[in-house]
């Protein structure tokens, strides 16, 4: 009982957020990239909400649950991202100042990668909202017994989908940051109870040297390779760079200083929610030993050491991390349909109202889209799901990193590099992951050296684009 | 903490440089 009054309160208050904030929508520009005018809560809260999912919470609790210290490898990525960003990509791509990640391609490479890029990020967004719905749906069933799987996807659907269309970046940053709030109160609360249980910080470090020691290894007594923890490392540290939902968020903020701060922020927020997932699953290790599904964890716990309310508002966290993630690709997509694919497929010019209208309209019935498909799960369906990110992230990372990082990558590079490393991506993942490698890794190899290669055996770019990216105005 | 492993220390040394470098650098950026 107490659970389903949390969750319904707190999806309550999130259509209430989304509501509110979406009568200071005027234009497109409002709806795209919230006027460009976020400062640094919302920014940190929209960039911290949109990379913790629901796979980081119970997810990740389970694989630090088996691997103990070793398991934060998984994260190490996201922090080099965020170290990148802040001090090198962040003041540049907000400098240059445009709405999506294929306006990038389409000033630094040409307009065929420009839509390339942005039919792949399409199609990757509306499987990747797909899946989050499916998260939050088996969130609410397991709190909420009594209602079934359809009902719940139709109405946390109808619910982010709404205030998504409405209020467009503004609406979805606000939301992200109450949603950040919530997930980090309830991890909070769970470390505290939890740690205390198993006798706190330090006792339970000594137990663990005696029982687990492996948990205790930065590689977990050898279950996590030396390639497996690079892989985390550089497959998130750079392929964040080519996931939009990411790196358009730094398009949102006020000035080019702001992007760069808020940037800097992300990365110390992340110990605030990875620290204490880790002390919880090592308290976990002593407290229930012996769990072998690791996905279990976290329900575990939460079932046997909090209170309903406590347990309700944890649930809302995790439900507001799924939500959260999938508003920001929801609203992606639409973005993508009309700024990249759109507007410059088609020649005619469209008006500020009637371009607001048409995404708002398409976010709608991409909504419904990913709704009915989620529905009707098939197979194949989860396959595209699990590998379309991943895939995309193979495409766009080295190309949108050389735009500002290489002067001779010119257009030609530019459309091999992508084509190769989606090429790379879909053999790799058709193979089954050689070697136990993320698909982006060798796409990142075959990927540069396709775009190095191509660009010195081709004529350098114009002297426009050089000025743009590298002259006077730049970023220095 | 005699349980901690010198290798743990310095795993975490790796975090701590990747999560509070990019702030020091902004704040001392500002300050000159």
């Amino acid at each position: 009982m107490e659970l389903s009054v949390s969750i319904v309160l707190f999806l309550a208050l999130l259509l209430l957020i989304g509501v509110f904030v979406s009568r200071k929508i005027k234009n497109e520009e409002d709806w795209f990239v919230a006027g460009r005018n976020l400062g640094v809560v919302p920014l940190v809260g929209t960039y911290f909400a949109t990379i913790i999912s629901t796979v980081s919470v119970v997810g990740y609790m389970g694989y630090y649950y088996i691997h103990g210290w070793g398991g934060w490898w998984n994260w190490a990525g996201t922090g080099l991202t965020s170290f990148i960003a802040a001090l090198w990509f962040a003041r540049r791509l907000r400098t240059f100042g445009q709405i999506t990640l294929p306006d990038l391609l389409e000033a630094r490479y040409g307009k065929a990668q420009s839509i390339l890029g942005g039919v792949v990020i399409l199609v990757a967004m509306v499987f990747f909202t797909c899946a989050q719905l499916a998260g939050s749906a088996a969130v609410v069933t397991t709190a909420i017994p009594n209602i079934d799987r359809t009902t719940a996807i139709i109405v946390i659907g109808a619910i982010f989908i709404l205030f998504t269309a409405l209020g467009g970046m503004e609406a979805v940053a606000w939301t992200d940051t109450f949603c950040s709030a919530v997930i980090l109160i309830g991890v909070w609360i769970l470390m505290y109870v939890v740690v205390g249980e198993a006798g706190g910080v330090a006792q339970i470090h000594r137990k663990l040297a005696e029982i687990k020691p492996t948990a205790l290894d930065p590689f977990a007594g050898g279950a996590i390779s030396f390639g497996v923890a690079m892989s985390w490392f550089f497959t998130w540290g750079l392929g964040n760079f080519g996931a939009p939902q990411f790196s358009t968020r730094i398009y949102a903020a006020k000035d080019p200083e702001t992007a760069a701060k808020s940037q800097a922020y992300v990365a110390v927020t992340f110990i605030f929610i990875y620290l204490p997932l880790m002390l919880i699953a090592l308290a976990g290790i002593i407290l229930v030993p012996g769990i072998e599904k690791a996905d279990t964890v976290a329900p575990t716990l939460i079932g046997k050491y909090m209170s309903p309310w406590t347990g309700g508002l944890i649930m809302a966290g995790v439900l507001g991390a799924a939500i959260s993630t999938a508003d920001s690709v929801l609203l992606l997509a639409g973005t993508t349909f009309v700024r990249d694919i759109l507007q410059k497929v088609s020649s005619r010019q469209y008006s500020h109202a009637a371009l607001l209208k048409i995404a708002r309209v398409t976010t709608l019935v991409i909504g419904i889209i990913a709704i009915l498909s989620t529905i009707n799960m098939t197979t194949g369906v989860m396959w595209i799901q699990a590998n379309m990110v991943g895939i995309m992230g193979s495409m766009l990372s080295i190309v949108v990193l050389a735009a500002f990082a290489w002067k001779r990558a010119n257009s030609q590079g530019g459309m091999a590099a992508m084509i190769v490393g989606l090429l790379t991506a879909v053999i790799w993942e058709y193979l089954k992951r050689p070697m136990g490698w993320f698909p982006i890794l060798p796409s990142l190899l075959t990927g540069l050296v396709a775009l190095v290669v191509v660009s010195l055996i081709t004529p350098p770019p114009p002297k426009k684009i050089i000025d743009q990216f590298f002259g006077e105005g730049s970023v220095k | 903490m005699e349980v901690i492993p010198g290798s743990l220390l310095v795993f975490w040394g790796l975090f701590a440089f990747l999560c509070l470098l990019p702030v020091s650098v902004l704040f001392f950026r500002k300050k000159r």
